[in-house]
């Protein structure tokens, strides 16, 4: 059994690589009983495959300036740690085809997909929801308001009274032959994307 | 242990590394040391869309598999280790991103 609960590295701070903040304006979004997850063999938190069932395909929501935020924070509970996750983003559209899609993520539930600013790391993409997925829990379209300018403001979070049992994972796909990088990873993801 | 049991066993289905969902939001319990041949065809019946995790070798090629343990003094393996030990350098970071 592996020791669970035993630190076994510090931390050096160092000019090198400092972190910085924010994730990218994009979030990859997949229902999540449309894919099967593979993880490495000796470390949960880290995802190296992503496989489609009948070919499903996983949706790219843009945005612009800095506005989507993913967070995820520490649940101190009776039974050991669990993780509640938020992501924030939105859409700078208004169709019937935008609300379809946000009526669909408040019931059905979803994982997604994020690709930090500081990509340095080796858990650049972080993938949320991979246990319990997310739901759409805030959908707010204020028609007169300067801030969104009539887009949608959107949340992703954990489903009512499920949390996650794990920090979100890194998401690390190899090429077909070779090690997995950040390069790797995006490519593909983006060929699991939807192309219309 | 499964692990025994399945040393040097020539398969026809190779299990790609890593531990595998074969059901989204199961549990990831599917790795190439606990799935005989007979137990990988009858998951490929039922989930075909997991036939691409398989690498499949005709009868004539039949490989002999190493198990986990084995596997890391193979050069192929070791070279997964080095890329994990070069993972392993970022993590570093980790407390910070978290």
């Amino acid at each position: 059994m592996s020791i669970y609960n035993k630190i076994n590295a510090g931390f050096a701070l160092g000019t090198d690589e400092p972190v910085t903040a924010g994730i990218e304006d994009l979030i990859y979004v997949f229902n999540q009983d449309d894919f099967t997850l593979t993880f490495d063999t000796t470390n949960p938190l880290i995802v190296t495959g992503l496989t489609a069932v009948n070919a499903a395909k996983v949706y790219k929501f843009e945005g612009t300036n800095n506005s989507f935020n993913t967070t995820s924070k520490l649940a101190k509970t009776s039974v050991g740690p669990r993780y509640t996750e938020e992501i924030d983003f939105n859409v700078a559209g208004f169709s019937i085809d935008v609300k379809t899609q946000l009526q669909a993520m408040g019931y059905g539930r979803v994982c997604a997909i994020s690709v930090n600013n500081y990509n340095s790391s080796d858990t650049a993409i972080e993938l949320f929801g991979a246990v319990n997925g997310l739901i759409l829990t805030d959908a707010e379209r204020s028609a007169a308001d300067e801030t969104m300018d009539g887009g949608y403001k959107l949340k992703l979070t954990n489903p009512d009274k499920l949390r996650e049992p794990y920090p979100p994972r890194a998401v690390s796909i190899a090429p077909t032959s070779g090690t997995a990088t950040f390069a790797s990873t995006i490519a593909a993801l983006e060929a699991l994307v939807v192309t219309s | 242990m499964t692990n025994d049991t399945m040393t040097n066993v020539k398969k026809k289905y190779i299990l790609k590394p890593g531990k595998h969902q074969f059901v989204p939001g199961s549990s990831a319990t599917h790795h190439n040391d606990n799935l005989s041949d007979a137990e990988a065809e009858w998951y490929i019946e039922k989930y075909p869309h997991i036939k691409d995790l398989f690498e499949i070798n005709s009868a004539d090629k039949l490989r002999t598999v190493p198990t986990i343990n084995e596997a890391v003094e193979s050069p192929e393996q070791s070279v997964q280790s080095q890329n994990k030990s070069e993972q392993s350098n970022p993590n570093e970071d980790l407390p910070t991103t978290n």
